[in-house]
């Protein structure tokens, strides 16, 4: 784990903090939606309970307007009256005193338009009068020419509150006087009665200037009095309804709804005290706060208990991993939680199970180390990304490096013979760049004693989880003496392809001194006629130059032969080259020529349309073909001369092989024969040893090619001889080196 | 030497080597032989040159049609070629047919010079010989063919040793008729004996009469 990863896993919430949250998460927004649900459904709920107050301010009022209007009909009907008219005050004021009791009215009085009193009910007639003066109603009533209701004002002869209904009497289309009904506020009181509001609300009449004319409760202490500030302003501001918040008189908080009347300017007042329009909804939202904390610490609570629990049963898994982790095997302490006694089961298997493979393991790897021991393995291990290396101890001995030498790719590499170092090199970068998942490499150590050790390397390419190359882990061994071995063999068998081609040459001789007796024979008999030119009285000079220059030709050709001998009986190693298969079969045929001719065998050749390019030994190839094709004159033998024709062929497929087909007319091939052939010692000749055929397939297997024989229709055996064609390049190449 | 066979005797060379066959040219041109060389034996039966006088120098090994094939061929033709076989190596088997098929000589390839001349030398010799035979029997058949088919059944029985009594008794004829006949006889094959008539049919050979 990287420094970063530790730190954020420190950084990560803890179950407990995350399950409080859970139920924060849970309770705040339903605690919320809750709120706001109670608040609207108040806020509805006081809207009707505004509306409906303000409703019932306006029916008070009306009934208000309607005792007005009830005193105004009375008066206008009482100034109707005929003594008014005729100018009988006295017996008016007797008529008036009949009306009053209908009018629950204090007092008529009859103004003129100068205020002057003319009568009043309570005067005598006769009595002095007092003298008003122009009042506002009386400016009012002669102004509009209509009836009005006047404030509350103190009356000048009974010194009380009194309020009065004027009606103007027109006399010839002028207002001359005006008939008044003065009454007293307690006549209103009633009104305000009768609507049996609760107890706690405050109910009040005012006149247009805000005086208290009736109020619900002391009315005594209050009358006349003028109502709070804030609600003179609200009346004020010419609104017929509406409502405000204030204090009333006796000093109650509370919110207060009016209704004006548009004729008499009075309003009634209807209060509703503060604390018991916002009871409810406190509560509510009391209850709600009380019910949310609650829920809140009841889930914090269980949040917190589980939690621990959770806390508890991981924090006991802990130090039952780490005791797992360290290879031992504690009993299984008892968790809070289901699923945490279900993951201290599985570790428990877990490391059950891990122990069982570390013993497996463990055993295995002893045996694995007593192999590499003695087997004299050196082990390695390569980490491709630290560029480290380590090795084993056998290694080290292996390698010629001391106990405590460091080691790394350079110092090995200087160790390797400088012949394979690249080669080696080449094969460790392809597995270091995953070229490669793994490799066998064989190479050669200049050992620091001067010695020289080959060793055999295997190497495994391990992927990181990105399939990149992590590592490369191998083992090395000592192969000097299995090359030792290698080598004798190869020599060994060298030996004995040599000395089989030599017998081989053996049954040869008659062809090969035919075959330099041709140039011999030549030079000899050309030398002599040079002499006898030479010894005439004249000698031919001409001639004996053309003499000469045959024997030279001949000569050489004769070294030919022989040169092609030599390398055929030869014993040093050739070396594998580009050669053309159908000049193999032409050398070998001009070797053979002789015998085939003795034998009365005919040649039919048909080599390849292009050029058949092989890498090989020449002299080895050659071996071959000789070898079948003197087989081939053998089996034609004792068949009659005319059917004695051996066809060569050389053909070329698709795929780069090459096949040389020798094929005769003679008998065939047994099946049980046939079946052998290719077997060492096996032989039908009598003085054949039995090599030859086992010897030209080790030839061909060497080469990368094969052999092997079958018998033709309607007679006789053929055998093939395949070959990798060479490479196109390399082909090309030796073409244009030898265009020849 | 007859002189119907007018031709020089020349010496005839087949060998599949054209080195070879140059070199034995010029050694036989060298001591003054007239030479024809040949690639191969077809080459040479193609030449037409088998009846003529001279002789037969050949490779005894030579694809196609080898030394031997060819001296048997010559021998159907009844050429009186003489031949000297040469080989590039001691095949005593080949030697010994090719000499009882009448070769005048075997040599081993490299050749000396003086061998080889003196094998032709011989060779020629009795090419001539045996052209002078041919000729005499040329002869001799002429003067058989001028014989009646009678004159031929008294000059057997004459040759035989028969006085004219018995020939003339074996035949059915008088022997004065026998003695007629004996005399045209005599007179046709150019003899004056008796005893020079029986040596004429001997050289003939016991079959000629037969054949003619």
């Amino acid at each position: 784990m990287s420094r970063n990863a530790f730190f954020q896993w420190k950084q990560a919430p803890s179950v407990r903090i995350s399950l409080a949250g859970l139920v924060v998460g849970c309770v705040l927004p339903l605690a919320a939606i809750a709120a706001f649900l109670i608040v609207g459904f108040y806020q509805r709920e006081q809207r009707q309970l505004f509306d409906q107050t303000v409703s019932r301010a306006r029916a008070i009022m009306a009934v208000v307007d309607h005792n007005f209007d009830s005193t105004q009909a009375a008066l206008r009907a009482l100034a109707t009256s005929r003594m008014l008219e005729q100018g009988d005050l006295a017996g008016f004021r007797q008529r008036a005193l009949i009306v009053l009791p209908e009018l629950h009215a204090d007092s008529i009085l009859l103004l003129n338009r100068t205020g002057e009193m003319l009568m009043s009910t309570r005067v005598p007639p006769g009595g002095a009068l007092p003298r008003l003066g122009v009042t506002p109603l009386l400016a009012r009533t002669l102004r509009t020419g209509e009836a009005g209701v006047s404030d509350l004002f103190v009356g000048p002869l009974t010194g009380a509150f009194l309020y009065t209904v004027a009606v103007p009497i027109e006399r010839d289309g002028v207002i001359a006087m005006s008939l008044n009904a003065t009454a007293l506020p307690a006549g209103l009181a009633h009104v305000l009665a009768e609507q049996k509001l609760p107890p706690s609300w405050r109910a009040a009449i005012v006149d247009s200037g805000g005086h208290l004319v009736a109020r619900s409760q002391d009315i005594d202490q209050y009358l006349g009095h003028l109502t709070s500030r804030s609600t003179q302003e609200k009346l004020a501001s010419g609104a017929l309804e509406g409502s405000v918040q204030s204090t009333t008189l006796d000093g109650i908080p509370v919110y207060t709804f009016y209704s004006k009347s548009s004729v008499s300017g009075w309003a009634v007042l209807i209060g509703i005290p503060l604390g018991e329009l916002t009871a409810g909804l406190r509560q509510s939202l009391t209850w709600l706060v009380l019910a949310t904390v609650a829920a809140l610490l009841l889930g914090l609570g269980y949040a917190w208990a589980v939690g621990g629990a959770m806390v508890r049963s991981v924090s006991a898994l802990v130090p039952l991993a780490r005791a797992i982790g360290s290879g031992q095997l504690p009993p299984l302490p008892r968790l809070a939680i289901r699923e945490a006694n279900a993951l201290a089961q599985a570790m428990q298997e877990g490391a059950d199970s891990v122990r069982r493979a570390r013993a497996g393991m463990s055993e295995s790897e002893q045996r694995l180390s007593l192999v590499a021991e003695a087997a004299r393995l050196g082990v390695w291990t390569r980490d491709l990304a630290r560029g480290e290396v380590w090795v084993s101890d056998p290694w080290r001995a292996l390698f010629g490096f001391g106990p405590g030498e460091q080691i790394d790719l350079a110092r090995l590499l200087l160790r390797v013979h400088p012949d394979d170092r690249a080669g080696l090199e080449k094969t460790l970068e392809q597995a270091a760049s995953g070229e490669a998942a793994s490799y066998a490499t064989e190479y050669r150590l200049m050992l620091p004693d001067g010695g020289l050790r080959w060793i055999g390397s295997h190497g495994a390419v391990q992927n990181d989880a990105q399939g990149r190359p992590q590592l490369v882990r191998g083992v090395s061994l000592d192969i000097t003496q299995r090359k030792l071995d290698e080598r004798q063999l190869q020599l060994r068998q060298e030996e004995v392809t040599h000395l089989s081609r030599v017998a081989m040459l053996g049954e040869l001789s008659g062809a090969l001194a035919h075959e330099l007796n041709q140039p011999l024979t030549a030079i000899l008999s050309n030398a002599q006629a040079a002499q006898r030119f030479l010894a005439r009285p004249q000698p031919e000079l001409e001639e004996v130059g053309a003499i000469l220059a045959d024997i030279v030709k001949e000569d050489r050709r004769a070294g030919e032969v022989i040169q092609r001998l030599r390398s055929l009986f030869g014993k040093k190693e050739t070396v594998r080259q580009l050669v053309d298969v159908d000049a193999l079969v032409a050398d070998a045929l001009a070797i053979l020529r002789n015998d085939l001719i003795n034998d009365g065998v005919t040649v039919e050749l048909t080599p390849a349309p292009q050029p058949a390019i092989v890498l090989a030994d020449p002299v080895q190839l050659q071996q071959v073909l000789i070898n079948l094709v003197l087989n081939a004159g053998d089996a034609m033998a004792a068949c009659p001369p005319k059917q004695r024709v051996l066809r060569i062929g050389t053909a070329l497929d698709e795929a780069g092989v090459v096949t040389v087909s020798v094929s005769d007319d003679g008998t065939g091939i047994a099946p049980e024969v046939l079946a052998h052939l290719f077997d060492p010692f096996f032989t039908t000749k009598q003085r054949g040893m039995g090599l030859g055929l086992s010897i030209c397939r080790g030839i061909a297997d060497a080469h990368e090619g094969r052999l092997w024989a079958e018998n033709r229709l309607p007679r006789g055996a053929v055998f093939h001889l395949t070959l990798p064609l060479a490479a196109r390049e390399a082909a090309q190449e030796a073409q244009q080196e030898a265009p020849a | 030497m007859n002189a119907q066979d007018g031709a020089a005797a020349r010496v005839f060379l087949v060998d599949d080597q054209p080195a070879v066959l140059q070199a034995l040219a010029r050694l036989l041109k060298s001591a003054g032989h007239a030479v024809e060389a040949y690639g191969s034996a077809r080459a040479f039966l193609d030449s037409g040159n088998a009846a003529m006088p001279g002789c037969l120098v050949l490779d005894l090994s030579m694809p196609e049609m080898s030394g031997l094939a060819l001296q048997q061929e010559l021998a159907g033709r009844a050429s009186a070629l003489s031949l000297v076989f040469l080989t590039g190596h001691g095949d005593i088997d080949s030697g010994v047919r090719a000499m009882k098929l009448g070769a005048v000589d075997f040599l081993t390839k490299p050749v000396d010079d003086q061998r080889l001349l003196d094998a032709v030398e011989a060779a020629l010799a009795c090419n001539a010989q045996r052209l002078a035979q041919c000729s005499e029997r040329d002869d001799l058949r002429q003067r058989l063919a001028s014989l009646t088919p009678r004159e031929r059944e008294v000059m057997a029985l004459v040759a035989e040793g028969l006085l004219n009594k018995q020939v003339g008794d074996a035949l059915g004829m008088a022997e004065k008729t026998v003695k007629v006949h004996r005399a045209r006889v005599m007179q046709k094959m150019n003899v004056r004996s008796v005893s020079a008539l029986v040596r004429l049919v001997d050289r003939l050979g016991p079959q000629e009469p037969d054949a003619v």
